[in-house]
């Protein structure tokens, strides 16, 4: 009596890679979207807060003009008002770094060169302003540029918001 | 001559289900910790948002409502009684230091007609007995209010004063609740 020998079933080598590769592809891709969906979603929680950052200072800014507006760009000596405070540096742009929360009463030194990420130990907060001049030293409206940026890894992020301050709005 | 076929049971041996099934209770708990944590993390986004946007609103509605209505600031010390028959103006004029930060102030429009703005049940109410106006809140129980603060001063003794306001704000039913700080100041228009 002849028995049949019964055929061992298993994978190729060449199966099990192609299965590996794929399934390791999957996982990889997998890893990235994840990766990616959580940076972008923490990304989108500190933009919510670096907005209100941006919006504070505006509002603040907005208060300094309504205060003392003044007029004139400064020609040295004491600072008595709004225009003379952003136009310190001009023609070219006067910087400020708005770095307390919140914000103090008196305005801080002119420059950004030392304005680390120190706002709530991860934010920092900057002010550029332009005046447009009038004849004279009069100065008919100020632009100002806001940016509210953080670190996170390499990426830098940035919330950019814009104003215009003048004597008649 | 007979032909023997070898008819064996298909199915798993023991160590191919150990096998799946161990893959399984690996794969499965990692992907529900990463499930989790995107909507615990959107979760916190939706609270922030809601957050900022019932701040943005309470702080929009008293600047726009003081700056536009009040013409005098009084505290409730000296509210206008027998004792005190005029408004007391509280504000000074600036670099004297600003009063202390109060819970609330009274404002009071054209018609002395008094209004205000206090802490209720963790939410930020208006109140203007005058305008039959009582416990109208400008947030909702989604969020929190504490710290709510009133001071202010004036440029010069002619200028109209400047009110500053604070408060904190944070999500109702949220754990580790960071809140959001708020702070403004604004010139009133009359005076």
């Amino acid at each position: 009596m002849k028995q049949l020998p019964v055929p061992i079933k298993a994978f190729s080598l060449i199966e099990v890679m192609i299965f590996t590769t794929v399934f390791s592809l999957f996982f990889v891709l997998a890893a990235s979207v994840i990766t990616t969906s959580l940076r972008i979603t923490k990304a989108n929680q500190k933009k919510v807060i670096a907005t209100h950052y941006a919006e504070e200072l505006r509002e603040w800014l907005q208060a300094e003009k309504e205060i003392n507006w003044g007029g004139t760009t400064y020609a040295g000596g004491l600072i008595t008002n709004f225009t003379e405070q952003v136009t310190q540096s001009t023609p070219a742009s006067t910087e400020f770094c708005f770095n307390t929360a919140p914000l103090s009463p008196s305005w801080p030194s002119k420059g950004v060169g030392s304005c680390y990420f120190e706002l709530e130990g991860q934010y920092r907060r900057m002010a550029t302003f332009s005046a447009t001049l009038m004849e004279g030293n009069f100065v008919k409206q100020i632009s100002v540029r806001f940016s509210v940026e953080w670190k996170d890894g390499n990426y830098l992020y940035s919330v950019p918001l814009k104003a215009v301050y003048s004597v008649w709005e | 001559m007979g032909i023997k076929i070898n008819f064996q049971k298909k199915g798993f041996t023991l160590i191919e289900m150990v096998v799946v099934v161990g893959v399984i209770g690996f794969v499965l708990p990692i992907l529900f910790a990463i499930v989790f944590l995107i909507i615990q993390q959107q979760a916190r986004i939706y609270s922030l948002q809601e957050v900022k946007k019932q701040g943005d609103q309470a702080l929009f509605s008293m600047r726009g409502t003081v700056k536009q209505y009040a013409e005098k600031i009084t505290n409730p010390s000296i509210y206008p009684s027998s004792l005190y028959p005029t408004i007391i103006d509280i504000c000074p004029v600036y670099p004297t230091p600003m009063p202390t930060t109060m819970p609330f102030i009274f404002f009071f429009d054209k018609d002395s007609v008094s209004f205000s703005y206090e802490l209720l049940d963790n939410k930020i109410a208006s109140q203007s007995p005058g305008n039959e106006i009582k416990n109208l809140y400008l947030t909702n129980d989604k969020v929190k209010v504490s710290n709510l603060k009133f001071t202010c001063y004036r440029t010069s003794i002619f200028s109209p004063p400047v009110v500053y306001t604070s408060f904190d704000v944070v999500r109702s039913n949220e754990l580790n609740p960071t809140p959001l700080q708020y702070s403004t100041k604004f010139q009133l228009r009359n005076y």
